[in-house]
């Protein structure tokens, strides 16, 4: 019994880790659809670009502070 | 990332940053500290809030939050961390464009403000190094099923679901090139640059699902293998095989210590021979991780737990403009 477990280990939990699987783990671990509809918003990522691009429009800023960029680990 | 983009998921509120505003994102650790005019400019909204003063000589208290204001820098209205909450913001951003309309019509029109050409100041601005590669990186956590595959594993901090963290890793010109033999091999180990190697260590192998990532310290690198090999060769291509395995850690025994990472890698990585350039750089890693290495940030989960990372090539879009994290101390970052 206990060499079958332990078989069953190295087979499912042992190096799932390999070229062949790639494209399963990169699908699994980049963000889902759900996890992406606020990049929709045409977010720019210069506040002074932006500040630019809003006088040119002649629109309003929102400016989403946050210690660590949104866009990366924030 | 937590769920502090779920409010900036709400179709609403998608629908009036499209059309209303300008929108823009701020890391408040280099706005805050910045002596240049965006600096100033920033610290100009910020002082007509509750937030005013306290700027101290490093940037002083932080300034996270959500800012509307207009080209000039009037400020509108703001509120503070109300990213995971849709109803509020929808409601702040319907303030905003009622206290824009309002404003007399020649302070509003097309070209009112004239924003100036301005030099910025080196030592808190973060362009990509010239000629580097940007690696966009993913990073979530992951469970073992029952036959222990691989699964995602969505939980929630506080009261935000954790969705996959991001940041963004650069490789220097120099490195990349030193990645492609004068004359490859089929078979043939390339050997990934030293700085190259330990940046992805330190700066990025380290698990950061609900908070800013620390940095594991040299000695902290307990094992690694990175093997690049050069897998096939052709006139017009390279594709390599990347393999390793990594064991970091705080203190030497892995098994007793507060906080480590242990897990393999693989990629896949082509190249292009005729323009130069890198096609493809897909790089997984999956690890078990535990504690956490920022002192200042929480544990995500209990015990120890599989994280995966996923590393691609950006593709030259705004978002790839956004520095690393690691890279606000920038010389330890580059030459690690």
């Amino acid at each position: 019994m206990n060499v079958i477990l332990i078989a069953a280990l190295l087979v499912f939990s042992g190096d799932e880790v390999k070229t062949e699987n790639l494209d399963r783990l990169k699908t699994l671990i980049k963000p889902r659809a759900e996890e992406t509809k606020w990049e929709e918003i045409p977010w720019r990522v210069d506040l002074w670009q932006a500040r630019r691009d809003a006088a040119k429009a002649g629109k309003p800023l929102v400016l989403w502070e946050m210690d660590g960029n949104p866009m990366g680990c924030g | 990332m937590l769920g502090r983009a779920l409010g900036f998921s709400d179709p609403e509120v998608v629908k009036l940053l499209k059309e209303q505003f300008i929108p823009v994102v701020g890391d408040d650790w280099y706005q805050r500290r910045r002596k240049d005019e965006v600096g100033k400019f920033f610290r100009s909204v910020v002082d007509q809030t509750w937030k005013a003063g306290k700027w101290g000589a490093n940037g002083g208290d932080n300034r996270q939050g959500i800012y509307c204001f207009t080209p000039s820098g009037r400020m509108l209205t703001e509120m503070k961390n109300i990213g995971n909450q849709p109803g509020e913001l929808r409601r702040l951003l319907q303030g905003g464009v009622a206290a824009w309309n309002r404003l007399p019509a020649e302070e509003r029109r097309p070209g009112a403000v004239t924003v100036p050409e301005v030099a910025f100041d080196p030592g808190y601005h973060r362009p990509v190094p010239p000629g580097a590669l940007v690696l966009r990186q993913y990073q979530r956590g992951l469970k073992r099923a029952a036959d222990g595959t691989l699964e995602a594993h969505d939980f929630s901090f506080g009261k935000a679901p954790v969705w996959a963290q991001r940041d963004r890793a650069w490789i220097l010109a120099d490195e990349w090139k030193a990645l492609v033999p004068a004359k490859p091999t089929a078979g043939a180990p390339v050997d990934l640059p030293a700085p190259l190697k330990r940046r992805l260590l330190r700066y990025h192998f380290v698990e950061a699902l609900v908070g800013e990532p620390g940095v594991w310290s040299p000695e902290q690198i307990r094992s690694e293998r990175l093997t690049l090999t050069v897998e096939s060769v052709t006139e017009s291509s390279l594709r390599y095989r990347l393999e390793g395995s990594v064991v970091l850690a705080t203190e030497a025994d892995p098994a007793t210590a507060r906080c480590g990472l242990q897990g393999n890698l693989a990629g896949i990585v082509t190249y292009d021979r005729a323009k130069g350039t890198f096609t493809r750089f897909d790089v997984v890693l999956v690890a078990d991780c535990w504690g956490a290495l920022n002192s200042h940030n929480p544990v995500s989960r209990e015990g120890r737990n599989p994280v995966g990372w996923a590393f691609e090539l950006g593709t030259g879009a705004d978002v790839d403009a956004v520095p690393p994290q690691g890279a606000r101390m920038l010389q330890p970052y580059l030459q690690p």
